[in-house]
């Protein structure tokens, strides 16, 4: 058996973060409702699991989702990634082959060159020792990149980067010696052995005398074994946790399991996912706009973790998404924040009192819903109900004499109570009717409609109903010389995924001009009811800036499809705001 | 002894009570939603409340009671309230009218603990 005393402080290290990771795992299994542990179980023991291992290899290992951001990014993250996990596999491999002996001491792979000075004699280890340093130096590279990174974020493609907390520096330190020290460690003993391959032989061959390196050799080894304790010890309490969380949180997801009403097991994984690579920074807005950076989620997942309060955090984002769309590690943001706010909440005892009163009207096969929204925005329901009678449709106006909310903005409030007794009122509401197709003006309610509610009939915004009836020539649309851009509203484009609809509409109303930013880039308005409490000035800031980029590209009309954003947008500005049923009720010909 | 009609009735004093009255309570609501000082009793938020269409809630009758510190009632209309937002969009003034039943309801909850 090989063994020196330095091998203490990494085996120290390494049985401490395999203690904690398992307990930690225990953990988040014990506490799934017993539905997600069953999910879970069928999942292991299924081949679906392959697929899962493939995610996890593209995504924990190779980190494909970054290179997409940016290759020198990915690059960074990918050789580290996957050249330590091949330094691994292989080092075990190797120690194993050499030794002969399927099973050796664990750490035998870790401080192989110090332990084994005889230089590679058979052909397997002569390619080994070969593969060895090329994995070291691709991981040597990527910590070349990491020191790059902050003297030049903008060449990832990042303006700003995480302002990371002490745990994390200190971390980050102990990860960024491990393998230097690794080098130096194997190139001393190279140099006194020979048993040093093309890369870590550069020293012994650069220079004739080793007696530099008999000094610095044992010390070396030392050095690495205490930075390798450091960086486990470290790892479950600092960014680097996400490494082990990454994997689980790719199994969970994969096996159906996700947010519950509360924080639960898998919010926790989420948070603990987190690698804090910064990539949401600089996609939001409040950020951007008006300097508000507890938002931001690398900030706030971090304050979830350390059991911070972080209210403002939790209550002024605009609920956008466009952070979770860019995430790498696809962490649900919306979602934690309104949990978050659930543990603000105040109302946990909403009733709705005199609701009964509520009724809508019935009689016909197509029922459209204005929203509360849209009767704030008359012309919007005028012009919806113009197009259908235009199409000739048997359709009922449900809400005519005023909406039952739909619940959403309670939801995302974190009311969940008095979010789930509005939704149930009024999905009672909206079945009475006996309708066979439910439309809405407001992405807001169909969102919840197709989420949060069973109503089993076919749930449409009025631009994809209004695109269906132009397919089937119910309406034609009379062409003229007007340019419009169109604006993805929030709900409707990264909530609901319906970009094409409206564009397929205005490609056939006249010219389309796209701005910079579209689909699920594009900016929030502004007024978003996501947000619990951004004053009124913070939120003109944002809607002014949001503006100026359709402004920017010249068109006549600004088109948006959400009673919300026409309402933020319209004012004095350079360009005319106009829902896309105007629009097409202004041109519509039978 | 049944109280003779003499054709009219006498309101209840309705005197607002500097003394008496928790004014407190609206500076403590203001620290968390200073908007709530910005509003001019216009009532706009009141004619698009969905909750009003239903109930008794009425955003601005519960601003100007909270502002003179007579909070007995507000509980049962802010906590019909469904936070849909309709009164923001109506508000001339930038209320944070959302955000001011949240702190409402917050502040009567913690008085009501004693
Ligand atoms: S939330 Fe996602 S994008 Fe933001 S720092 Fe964390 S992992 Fe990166
Ligand atoms: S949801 Fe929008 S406002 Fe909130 S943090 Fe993300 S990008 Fe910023
Ligand atoms: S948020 Fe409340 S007070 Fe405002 S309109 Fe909606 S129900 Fe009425
Ligand atoms: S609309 Fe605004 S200003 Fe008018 S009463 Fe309501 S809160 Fe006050």
């Amino acid at each position: 058996m090989n063994f020196d005393p330095f091998i203490i402080p990494f085996s120290v290290g390494a049985t401490f973060l395999f203690v904690w990771l398992f307990g930690k795992l225990f953990g988040w299994i014990y506490t799934l409702p017993k539905r997600d542990q069953k999910k879970l179980q069928r999942h292991v023991f299924s081949f679906r699991i392959l697929r899962t291992f493939g995610e996890i290899v593209r995504e924990c290992l190779l980190h494909f989702r970054l290179f997409r951001i940016n290759a020198l990014l990915g690059y960074m993250h990918a050789s580290l990634a996957a050249g330590w996990f091949l330094l691994i596999i292989f080092g075990t491999v190797e120690s194993k082959v050499q030794s002969g002996k399927a099973f050796n001491m664990p750490y035998d792979p870790i401080f192989y060159r110090f332990f084994n000075h005889a230089p590679a004699h058979t052909i397997q280890l002569q390619t080994l020792s070969f593969l060895m340093d090329t994995f070291l130096l691709l991981v040597l590279s990527a910590v070349v990149f990491a020191w790059f990174k902050r003297l030049r974020s903008k060449w990832f493609g990042m303006r700003r980067t995480t302002r990371q907390s002490r745990v994390d520096r200190v971390a980050l330190t102990a990860l960024w010696l491990v393998f230097p020290l690794r080098f130096l460690a194997e190139s001393a003993t190279g140099a006194i052995y020979g048993n040093g391959d093309f890369f870590t032989g550069i020293l012994g061959r650069a220079s004739e005398s080793d007696a530099v390196f008999r000094m610095i050799e044992y010390p070396a080894w030392w050095a690495y074994s205490i930075s390798l304790c450091g960086f486990f010890v470290l790892l479950p309490f600092s960014r680097y946790m996400h490494i082990p969380a990454e994997i689980i949180l790719v199994t969970f997801r994969r096996a159906g399991i996700g947010h519950l009403r509360r924080f639960s097991a898998f919010a926790d994984i989420e948070v603990e996912s987190c690698s804090r690579c910064g990539v949401c920074i600089d996609t939001c807005q409040l950020q951007k706009d008006v300097d508000i950076r507890e938002v931001l989620p690398v900030y706030f997942l971090r304050s979830i973790r350390e059991r911070d309060t972080n209210e403002k955090g939790a209550s002024k984002c605009l609920v956008c998404g466009k952070c979770a769309q860019a995430c790498p590690v696809r962490i649900d943001v919306n979602n934690q924040r309104i949990v978050q706010r659930e543990e603000f909440n105040s109302n946990k005892n909403f009733q709705p009192l005199h609701f009964e009163k509520a009724q809508y009207s019935g009689g016909g096969k197509i029922g459209y819903y204005a929203g509360c929204m849209t009767h704030l925005t008359p012309s919007i329901k005028l012009a919806m109900v113009k197009i259908l009678l235009a199409a000739e449709a048997d359709f009922v106006f449900l809400d005519q004499e005023g909406s039952l909310c739909c619940g959403r903005p309670m939801l995302l409030a974190g009311e969940f109570n008095g979010a789930a007794a509005i939704a149930m009122r009024n999905e009672k509401l909206i079945k009475d009717c006996g309708i066979e197709t439910l439309i809405t003006s407001c992405p807001i309610c169909l969102k919840m409609f197709s989420e949060e509610y069973q109503l089993n009939i076919p749930v449409l915004h009025h631009s994809q109903y209004i695109e269906q009836i132009l397919e089937e020539n119910k309406i034609t649309l009379n062409l003229n010389r007007s340019s419009y851009t169109y604006h993805d509203p929030c709900e409707l484009g990264r909530g609901l995924g319906i970009y094409d609809a409206p564009r397929s509409i205005l490609t056939k109303a006249g010219k389309l001009i796209e701005p910079d930013l579209v689909r699920k880039h594009a900016p929030c308005c502004g007024g978003s009811i996501g947000s619990v409490n951004l004053t009124h000035a913070e939120k003109k800031a944002v809607t002014t800036i949001a503006i100026g980029k359709y402004v920017e590209t010249h068109a006549d009309i600004l088109v948006v499809s959400c009673p919300l954003c026409k309402k933020t947008f319209v004012g004095p500005n350079k360009i005319k705001v106009m829902d896309i049923a105007e629009i097409v009720a202004d041109r519509c010909e039978k | 002894m049944s109280a003779k009609n003499f054709g009219f009735s006498i309101h209840k004093d309705r005197q607002i009570d500097y003394d008496k009255n928790y004014r407190e309570f609206y500076y403590r609501v203001k620290a968390v939603e200073p908007s709530i000082s910005l509003c001019i009793s216009c009532g706009n938020c009141t004619a698009t409340c969905s909750a009003g269409n239903f109930t008794s809630m009425n955003l601005r009758n519960v601003i100007l009671l909270a502002a003179r510190g007579e909070v007995n009632n507000l509980g049962d209309n802010v906590s019909a309230c469904l936070l849909c937002g309709k009164c923001q969009l109506g508000c001339p003034r930038g209320v944070n009218t959302r955000n001011v039943v949240i702190a409402i309801r917050k502040e009567l909850k913690i008085r009501r603990k004693p």
